[in-house]
């Protein structure tokens, strides 16, 4: 067979980078230098996600590294936007980091964050993956932590302890899978030894592990922690958090569960299994965001519904499942510009309560947050010409594809529903005049969103470049991208 | 053929203009009469090319990806409602000549609009009609919600919600539709015909975002509040241009896929038809805001189009699309005099308005003659379309189509009552007030002449779209 193989440091050579800048950083923050320090770990990160996406365009999916990794097209593509959006969240994050002397160190978490979901996405063997899964979580933990408010410890502490009890289900689905493969963790061995396996304790496995990966997207039941993490750590934070783990989640989904292990007729159940997860979860997430009067809650609670969609993607067989990793990036983008929306608001307005009724007039004060906190609230609820119509239209196609259309048609009501929330976020922003108390504030030093405006229009860009170049240059350049099979 | 794209690229390039250039108010104005000044001639130019074609025109962008999205074309069934959108464009950008906040934005919005109307009418790709469908949504959504009247913030929630309900299953109906063609998202391609139970689906689907758009009775509710609280020009575009969609979605994508479940359901819609026809009617007679009853007259008119498309025939198809551009002409006219009358006296209640003919003989003039058309006078563009879809309905269905004729009697009670009650009668305070100016009376001869040529020549529509329409009954079995 004629395969162009790619050289295998361009797997690792974005981690190294990203590894160099955070540490690198922390040695300036070690010498004083906080500003400085949050630019070497935004610059790296930054060249980091610039050599991934060189590797998505030009190198089709194949293996490296001994067998143990998979790269090209969609895994570079999501080590890609990891790098990215953690670059955009240090450059959001900027202004209030700096002024903190645990700054540096949170940009430098969400460098490890992104490295360790590029291993998660990526890697061939249940090990490896457990273990990019586990330090994610910590990082996710420190993250939160990292706001330093009774709140936020709060919702860490116990972030902690649910993602405890995840880990205990991980340990034991690998534990059993160990037992069938006979010590192998790799993909390739324990695709064969799965297969062999006795039908129910496989199936206990198969359970299992998926339960782990439910927990880590925040899906139907194990969504609990979603929305006090969003809302009490910092959105610089959240941007990172609620975006750069889902993708790589996603994609070890995709491998664990339709490329590799789990893929024999007897798990034919995973699909019925993935469909009742994601009808479950957009019920709740819709229902729950409706409810909210915080923002960054509403994103907690309609990420929960958003992971449904991707779901629906998980039950529509192996394109399907490709296609939900597609989506995860489309919605990664999306919530991430969100995030950095509310933390350029909050740069901008340090007495805005974190409401959506505080945006008032949010549209007219600071024309530039708006344009991007509008164009997220559309692309997430998948109106088209923004990049999140894309993600749900394939999904889509595809589970309707399989057969799925009443799971279909649910995933297209709670688009509608979501709008209940996301279009509230526009109405108040756009078509409710200021308070006069915050109408004064125009002229405050910052009240420009700082680096975060910055941030901002980097984020407009991605949402409406990417929703509408698939118009003018057809969907296969996003495809090059972002494809997994 | 570049020309196909014109239409859409011509207030493209005009948005860009008015967005970097517009910082001055009265710039972006003239920016914006100039782009759809210049969408009216490439439409027009788009026309000429036509007839001088064999039926169809189209364009693909050249892209570097094998399955381009961007594929547009013109035929029979597209230009009449081309031509209606780029005239109405026009026509909204006189309309907005008095809005003073956010000017810039306003008419970028407009533009924005009117670029994502033209690419709905022109698409050639299922998944570009579905892009350009929800475009739609955002700048109107914005126009209602930014600048309209007192419950502008309800009444845009209360559109997008409903009209975005409707289209997100129709997009599932679209899906079926690429699924089972082999994946092909050409909306012309020739496929296999679906299996029976797979239209039945499609039908329904791709119905419930073209029936709300129009609306039908039942799921019309989003229209009065939508076109009563929207700034003028919004409710032109929508009126006009808008509800359009809905009847040209049906032919264009929903009969021609699914021509089986289209027979079965035609009996619903005509139902629907006849019932939105009377209760339209009905509803208009009981307002006392001179918007809402201009909002009310249109869910009958709409009526009509359903009613005529239900009959599956070429002419019954022909007469949907007069209907079509009728509607869109007097009630863009409509909503126009409407908007100007309340931009001097600041009210829209009827009780509050009297001898507006005698006070303001040109509005007077202008309103009495939009409000005959509106009724279905002979000699004026309502008439012909009306009368064909009730010839065409009488001859499928029978004599139960005279309940439709209730609406036609009550749509001239509703009309002259109008015209009595606000055009007769002693001055009130309110009718001290100018009378139209010379750009008024502009936008009034562009929308008026168009009534009186289509009243008087009717073959002017159908002479164009009857091939599309005799290919479509074809389809459909031909009744």
């Amino acid at each position: 067979m004629n395969v162009i193989t790619a050289p295998a440091w361009l797997f690792w050579l974005p981690a190294a980078i990203a590894l160099a800048a955070a540490c690198a950083g922390l040695a300036a923050d070690a010498a004083g230098r906080r500003a400085g320090a949050l630019a070497i770990i935004f610059f790296g990160l930054a060249g980091a996600a610039g050599v991934a996406a060189y590797t998505a365009w030009m190198h089709p999916v194949q293996l490296a590294l001994g067998d143990a990794f998979v790269v090209g097209r969609g895994f570079a593509g999501v080590a890609a936007l990891g790098y990215l959006i953690a670059a955009l969240g240090v450059l959001a994050g900027g202004s209030r980091l700096s002024r903190r002397s645990n700054g540096p160190g949170i940009g430098a978490l969400m460098a490890f964050l992104a490295i360790a979901s590029q291993a998660l996405a990526s890697a061939l063997d249940l090990l490896s993956v457990l273990i990019a899964l586990e330090i994610v979580a910590v990082g996710s933990y420190a993250v939160i932590a990292g706001a330093r408010t009774d709140r936020s410890d709060e919702a860490a502490v116990r972030y902690f302890v649910q993602g405890a009890v995840a880990t205990s289900l991980a340990v034991l689905g690998l534990a059993l899978v160990h037992a069938f493969g006979g010590g192998a963790v790799d993909y390739g061995t324990l695709a064969v030894t799965m297969a062999q396996a006795p039908a129910r304790p496989a199936l206990l496995a198969m359970a299992l592990l998926l339960a782990v990966f439910a927990f880590k997207l925040g899906a139907f039941p194990f969504h609990a922690w979603v929305p006090d993490a969003y809302e009490t750590s910092e959105a610089s934070g959240a941007a990172v958090l609620s975006s750069v783990p889902k993708v790589a989640a996603l994609a070890a989904m995709f491998v664990l569960f339709r490329g590799a292990v789990f893929e024999a007729d007897a798990f034919a159940v995973l699909a019925n299994l993935a469909a009742a997860l994601a009808t479950a979860s957009i019920v709740v997430g819709n229902l729950g965001a409706l409810r909210q009067s915080s923002f960054a809650r509403m994103l907690g609670y309609s990420g929960i519904a958003q992971v449904g969609y991707a779901l629906i993607g998980l039950s529509a067989g192996d394109a399907g499942a490709g296609r939900a990793v597609l989506f995860g990036a489309t919605y990664a983008v999306s919530v991430a510009a969100a995030f950095i929306c509310a933390e350029a608001l909050a740069v901008a307005e340090p007495r805005w309560n974190g409401t959506v009724a505080g945006m008032k007039g949010l549209g007219r004060r600071h024309p530039l947050i708006g344009v991007a906190l509008a164009a997220s609230m559309l692309s997430l609820t998948g109106i088209p010409l923004l990049i999140g119509f894309w993600g749900k239209l394939l999904v889509f196609l595809s589970a309707v594809g399989e057969g799925w259309t009443w799971l279909v048609i649910v995933g297209v009501i709670g688009s509608v529903v979501s709008f209940g929330y996301y279009g509230r976020v526009l109405k108040v922003a756009y078509f409710e005049e200021p308070d006069e108390a915050l109408a004064v504030l125009g002229d405050e030093p910052g009240a420009r969103g700082g680096s975060a405006a910055w941030a901002a229009a980097i984020a407009i860009l991605l949402v409406i470049g990417g929703g509408v170049a698939p118009v003018a240059f057809g969907i296969e350049p996003m495809l090059r991208l972002l494809a997994v099979m | 053929m570049f020309v196909v794209a014109l239409p859409v690229l011509v207030p493209l390039a005009g948005l860009a203009l008015v967005v970097l250039l517009g910082r001055d108010d009265a710039r972006a104005r003239v920016l914006s009469v100039i782009a759809t000044l210049a969408t009216i001639a490439a439409s027009v130019v788009l026309l000429l090319e036509w007839r001088g074609s064999d039926g169809i025109l189209a364009w693909v962008a050249e892209g570097p990806s094998a399955v381009p999205v961007a594929r547009l074309a013109a035929d029979g069934l597209a230009l009449p409602l081309v031509l209606l959108t780029a005239l109405l464009g026009f026509v909204a950008v006189l309309a907005s000549w008095t809005v003073t906040s956010r000017v810039r934005t306003h008419y970028a919005l407009l533009l924005a609009l009117q670029a994502a109307v033209t690419t709905v009418f022109l698409a050639d790709d299922l998944v570009l009609f579905y892009v350009a469908w929800e475009a739609v949504l955002i700048p109107m959504f914005f126009l209602i919600g930014g600048w309209g009247h007192e419950r502008r913030r309800h009444a845009a929630m209360k559109f997008f919600l409903y009209t975005f309900a409707g289209s997100a299953l129709m997009l599932v109906g679209l899906l079926l539709i690429i699924f089972w063609g082999g994946g092909t998202t050409d909306l012309g391609a020739e496929v296999e015909a679906l299996p029976t139970h797979v239209q039945t689906a499609v039908f329904w689907l791709l119905a419930a975002g073209m029936l709300v758009k129009l609306p039908v009775i039942g799921v019309h509710t989003w229209l009065p509040d939508a076109h009563t609280e929207a700034p003028t020009a919004g409710s032109v575009m929508l009126a006009g241009v808008l509800l359009k969609m809905g009847g040209y979605g049906l032919m264009r994508v929903a009969v021609p896929y699914a021509p089986q479940a289209f027979a079965d359901a035609a009996w619903v819609l005509a139902v629907l038809g006849v019932g939105g026809i009377v209760y339209g009617a009905f509803l208009a007679f009981g307002q006392t805001d001179i918007k809402r009853l201009v909002a009310y007259s249109s869910v009958a008119h709409m009526g009509f189009v359903v009613l005529a498309i239900a009959t599956g025939t070429a002419l019954g198809y022909g007469a949907a699309m007069l209907g079509m551009v009728s509607h869109g002409l007097v009630a863009g006219l409509l909503f126009f005099l409407v908007g100007a009358l309340y931009e001097r006296t600041r009210t829209r209640e009827m009780a509050r308005l009297r001898g507006l003919v005698a006070a303001v003989p040109r509005w007077g003039g202008v309103f009495v003659f939009a409000t005959l058309a509106s009724l279905g006078l002979p000699g004026l563009s309502g008439f012909p379309g009306e009368f064909l879809t009730l010839a065409e309905a009488f001859s499928r269905w029978g004599g139960w189509i005279a309940v439709a004729g209730v609406g036609v009697v009550m749509a001239a009670v509703y009309g002259l009552a109008a015209v009595r009650r606000i055009g007769h009668g002693a001055d009130a305070p309110e009718a001290a007030c100018r009378d139209l100016t010379g750009r008024e009376w502009l936008a009034a001869a562009v929308l008026g002449l168009p009534i009186v040529a289509l009243g008087v020549a009717p073959g002017l529509v159908l002479s164009a779209t009857e091939r599309a329409f005799s290919a479509l009954a074809a389809i459909g079995g031909g009744f």
